[in-house]
């Protein structure tokens, strides 16, 4: 790596990358970019060990971001900011950090990680406290997938390390109960479905004398495995819990946490920012009226603000919040807003049009312009105002949909005579992150009056100590929240562990561990779920039952970590109390709560195709890539109906990633015609940048379709294609595909009949049965596939086998490579290895080792790919022929019996003693020849049979019916053998005479 | 004839359409292979299935499935209890 200015001396920065990203000077902590794209960079920055390219980087964190080299050279600028510019090193090609001014917690992990066995114990303990929480905590990019997939991989590496470690320092303080109890917790926290730790968690809590804690960790264990894995725990658990004591140390007493509610009140009234208040009511009422976009950090009070404002003005309110989760619900901000209406709040001759809204009635319509699908929301907003002001209140704008920022660029555009006032919030940096957003505000240029809202002033700070009662250090508490309000509330409620000097972040940990365990397990399946949370299907994830549930909720309520909310839902009273809720669960138990409420929230998904989005989300946080690809189309479609394209763009996006994680076959090719068909309608219109590298991937899945005779998907891939060409200009490519389109069921028809005819001859000939039917049925095939121009696998396979049969080893090897390569560019996994098997074959017979062993060394890779079978020892059997190598060939041949594949396991048999009786060994060739003898008879394979049967003959010994060498054919051209079969016989008919 | 058990398991569950399907495309291939389906059993949530099937080999039970594209996890070799 360059390194620029070396004789400048640097300070080395500490980062850390478990629990919360945090870069230090000194123990100083520097102020990192708001922007969660930005910091994932830096994340991923400090993470890798060489220089990483733009490209590279604009995939993993841009990849459909308008212009991906422009977002990821203000992320660098606002890193380099942070860091300072001698920190990062960066070409016109690559970016990286100097790993010399900056130390990472996981490098110094990693440096320990190959000798956790022989590191001293302190030396391991320190490491372990160095692994502080889950890695890059809080930075879950779901909508990058590159970055998703990266981070995914390096939580679960970094989680392997982390077990490894506890394990060994668990074995090392075996003699210390209470010390190895500590680490025992870890890693049941770690990985909550790993029985051995529980069980190793109760056996020290039996040892330190707490039966009733090994006991509760048991029932926790059952109701853990019961209600999330479907299963009961093995016998060792109860078997743990009756083990005899041994140890029982003295031990203080733990810390009691009460799960009991402060009984002090929680008074929640507004406090200060009245300069603020002042600055938006004078935006409000100006002629024209500017649009307040209210800036902070999370917790600032941005939406206690709004609130006030919504209060104070005295219209009629409109309000709602985006959802990070729900970024690609089509209009889902304003549907919230108008959902959130009171029937009674509005005249009775607009309730109708409302509840058209409302039921989506307008986009049910066929297609319309942009214009007129916002229309009836302007006319609603219009009329509303006529009844008397209406001010909107939108909160955490960083999250808001591209759909839902269309609709409010053309309401601010077209209601500049209504009385309607609009008041919005976002968080301070993320908003960078939202394209959509950031071009609504340049848009509205001088209209916008942003207001960066900073902490409370020190007087409003005490005066809302004092209005929560916060007793104790109150002065000290101000001094550390900084005036932010949702951080003195926390330390208004904390109980007498917290001390003061606790981040944010630990405080809001603290509030919820206060919590009874049973609760804290709600509110983590709460948290899962989002912002907006249906409490019957939370319920029905955790497994609990509706009584016990009701009492819980209660209980989360009086801690003020959740609140009801109309229609049987509930929210967190601040995200980042759900944000710190979620974070304390352990990567692999996320994942699992995520699967569960994809399958929970997808039994509704076709009727309710609003809920498509949510499914994709947690389908692709549990890895359902299937299931996710599936919610994606519904989804797609819907987004598409609503005329949000944007969404539905990216939509289609993420549904063609997970697809593309399915195995090969027709189910895949469904799927991705059907996300490209999404794509493709969503984009066009717009630039036609992305259509050639469309055009490119859809020709692809159009001739996998056609492969599979898949005439839907064929007609409909050759639509879209056409509708690309159309907007590429390319007037005659396009009507030649809506042509292809217009046959395709034909098409498909004689492909259907071309595979049909050829399969047939290919199985005849494999199997060696009935060989002058397989030559007819071959011959029909070719003439039929050349008349159609059709080019299938099966046929040239089959031409292939018909000239191995009949002894034209060099024809035959030329057609399979064909064949091969056909296999490969339709991803047919089974055919690929059938041929590469075939091709093995021949180059054997042909004595051309080196082709034989390229071909089973491809075979062998492919084999691990297409799941159980006999692929991989035969290509160990080939290998070994090819290489001459007895003992290897015994090896492999014992495989192969095992795999039970009897038609290769004579062949190679009868190989391997053609080869012996060549060298000489006799004896070897004879037991070679007998053992394929017996098994080609115990499938009634005629060729190989008789080749064993000649092959022995011809070294003077008899296996079998020796009638049976009386009957091999005089004629040499007879179709019941190989060619190498008859060569031998007639070389056995020759040593009779 | 060695009796041989074929294990599939499907997410999302087999619809009874795509079963019909894969039976048409299995059929042929059968007859070919030298390979005799006996029963089958399904279960409720169409999740799982299990296939009997006689045959002279276990590849030849493999490659009527794969020649089929239906989808399997396992094929082993078993004895009858009764």
């Amino acid at each position: 790596m360059p390194i620029a200015g070396e004789n400048v001396q640097t300070v080395v920065l500490r980062a850390e990358l478990f629990g919360h990203l945090r870069v230090s000077d000194d123990g100083r902590d520097i102020a990192l970019p708001a922007s969660k794209k930005t910091r994932g960079l830096l994340g991923y920055l400090l993470s890798s060990e060489r220089a990483q390219s733009r490209s590279e980087l604009c995939d993993l964190l841009w990849e459909d971001a308008e212009d991906p080299r422009a977002a990821l050279r203000w992320s660098l600028s606002k890193i380099r900011t942070a860091l300072g510019p001698e920190r990062l090193v960066a070409d016109r090609n690559t970016v990286a950090l100097r790993r010399d001014m900056i130390a990472t917690d996981v490098a110094m992990v990693e440096a320990v990680s190959n000798q956790f066995d022989s590191a001293p114990t302190d030396e391991l303990m320190r490491t372990q406290a160095l692994l502080r929480g889950e890695f890059l905590n809080g930075l879950d990019l779901p909508q990058c997938y590159g970055f998703h997939e990266w981070c995914q991989a390096e939580r679960s590496r970094l989680g392997r390390l982390h077990e490894q470690l506890l394990t060994t320092l668990l074995s090392r303080t075996r003699h210390d109960p209470q010390q190895a109890l500590e680490f025992a917790h870890k890693l049941v926290g770690l990985n909550p479905f790993d029985e051995a730790a529980h069980i190793r968690v109760i056996e020290l809590q039996l040892a330190l004398g707490r039966a009733a804690d090994a006991a509760a960790q048991a029932a926790q264990c059952r109701k853990i495995f019961r209600t999330e894995l479907g299963i009961e725990p093995s016998s060792a658990l109860d078997q743990a819990c009756r083990a005899p004591v041994t140890i029982r140390p003295a031990t203080p007493k733990g810390r009691e946490v009460s799960a009991a509610p402060s009984k002090r009140a929680a008074p929640t009234g507004f406090v200060g920012r009245q300069e603020e208040l002042a600055l938006i009511r004078d935006a409000l009422e100006r002629e024209p009226a500017e649009i307040v976009l209210i800036v902070g950090a999370p917790g600032i009070g941005k939406s206690a603000l709004l609130s006030e404002v919504g209060r104070q003005s005295g219209a009629l309110r409109l309000s709602a919040r985006a959802v990070e989760v729900e970024r690609l619900r089509p209009l889902g901000l304003w549907r919230d807003a108008l959902r959130a209406l009171s029937m009674d709040d509005i005249d009775p001759t607009l309730r109708d049009a409302l509840r058209d809204l409302l039921a989506n009635r307008v986009e049910t319509a066929t297609v319309r312009s942009e214009e007129q699908h916002f229309e009836p929301f302007r006319a609603f907003l219009s009329a509303l105002a006529a009844t008397g002001p209406v001010l909107v209140t939108l909160d955490d704008l960083q999250w808001m949909e591209p759909s839902s920022c269309a609709l409010l660029s053309y309401l601010i555009r077209n209601l500049k005579t209504a009385p309607v006032r609009f008041c919005l919030s976002a968080r301070a940096g993320e908003i960078d992150d939202n394209d959509a957003v950031q071009s609504l505000l340049s848009g509205l240029g001088d209209r916008i009056r942003r207001l960066s809202l900073t902490g409370l002033s020190m007087d409003d700070a005490l005066t809302l100590a004092r209005s929560l009662q916060m007793t104790g250090e109150v002065e000290e508490c101000v001094r550390r929240a900084q005036g932010n309000p949702l951080y003195l509330r926390v330390l208004s409620q904390r109980d007498a562990v917290l001390t003061t000097s606790a981040s944010l972040d630990e405080a809001l940990s603290n509030r919820i561990e206060r919590l009874s365990q049973p609760a804290i397990n709600l509110a983590s399946w709460a948290s899962v779920f989002g912002r907006s949370i249906p409490m019957e299907q939370a319920v029905e994830a955790s497994g609990l039952e509706v009584s016990t549930a009701l009492d819980l909720i209660e209980e989360l309520e009086r801690h003020e970590i959740t609140r009801s909310l109309d229609g049987g839902t509930c929210e967190f009273t601040h995200d980042l109390i759900r944000d710190a809720t979620y974070e304390r669960l352990s990567h692999s138990r996320r994942r699992l709560m995520h699967g569960r409420i994809a399958d929970l929230l997808a039994r509704d998904m076709e009727t309710a195709p609003d809920q498509s989005v949510q499914v994709m989300h947690h389908a692709a946080m549990s890895d359902r890539h299937e299931l996710a690809a599936r919610a994606a189309v519904l989804a797609g479609d819907h987004a598409l109906r609503a005329l949000a394209n944007a969404e539905a763009a990216e939509i289609a996006l993420k549904g063609l990633f997970h697809a593309g994680k399915l195995g090969p076959g027709p189910a895949r090719i469904s799927l991705l015609i059907q996300l490209y068909r999404c794509r493709v309608l969503a984009l066009s219109g717009s630039s036609t940048e992305k259509f050639p590298k469309l055009v490119a991937e859809l020709e692809t899945q159009i001739s996998l379709a056609s492969q599979h005779a898949m005439a839907p998907e064929v007609a409909e891939g050759e639509y879209l294609l056409s509708v690309l060409y159309q907007e590429l200009g390319d007037l005659e490519a396009a009507s030649r595909a809506t042509a292809r389109a217009a046959s395709a069921a034909s098409r498909m028809k004689a492909q259907k009949r071309v595979r049909q005819l050829a399969n047939s001859a290919r199985c005849l000939l494999e199997l060696g049965r009935d060989v002058p039917k397989a030559e007819e049925l071959c011959r029909d095939a070719r003439a039929f596939a050349e008349e159609e121009g059709i080019a299938d696998v099966e046929v040239i396979w089959s031409q292939g086998l018909l000239a191995y049969w009949q002894g034209d080893l060099a024809k035959a090897a030329d057609k399979l490579d064909t064949a091969l390569a056909l296999a490969r560019d339709n991803e047919d996994r089974w055919r690929e290895c059938k041929c590469l098997t075939w091709a093995a074959m021949i180059a054997l017979e042909r004595d051309l080792p080196p082709s034989a062993i390229a071909f089973a060394e491809d075979l062998r890779t492919l084999a691990d790919k297409i799941g159980e079978g006999a692929m991989a020892p035969l290509a160990e059997t080939f290998l070994a022929l090819a290489h001459d190598d007895s003992e290897a060939l015994d090896v492999a041949l014992i495989s192969l019996e095992r795999a039970d594949d009897k038609f290769h396991l004579a062949y190679a048999l009868n190989l391997a003693a053609e080869k012996e009786a060549r060298q000489g060994n006799r004896s070897r060739a004879v037991e070679l020849a007998t053992r394929a003898y017996a098994v080609a008879d115990a499938i009634d394979n005629s060729n190989e049979r008789a080749l064993a049967q000649a092959q022995a003959h011809l070294l003077g010994e008899t296996v079998g019916d020796p009638k049976a060498v009386l009957e091999w054919p005089s004629d040499a051209s007879s179709p019941a053998f190989t060619a190498r079969v008859r060569h031998i016989l007639s070389r056995a008919a020759r040593h009779d005479s | 004839m060695p009796k041989f058990i074929v294990e599939r398991n499907f997410e999302p569950p087999l619809s009874q359409e795509d079963l019909s399907a894969t039976e048409e495309r299995m059929a042929p291939c059968l007859d070919l292979y030298d390979v005799t389906w006996l029963r089958s059993y399904w279960s409720e949530d169409r999740k799982r299935m299990i296939c009997e099937y006689e045959a002279r080999d276990s590849e030849s039970v493999r490659n009527v499935q794969r020649e089929a594209g239906a989808k399997f996890e396992r094929v082993w070799m078993a004895d009858l209890l009764e």
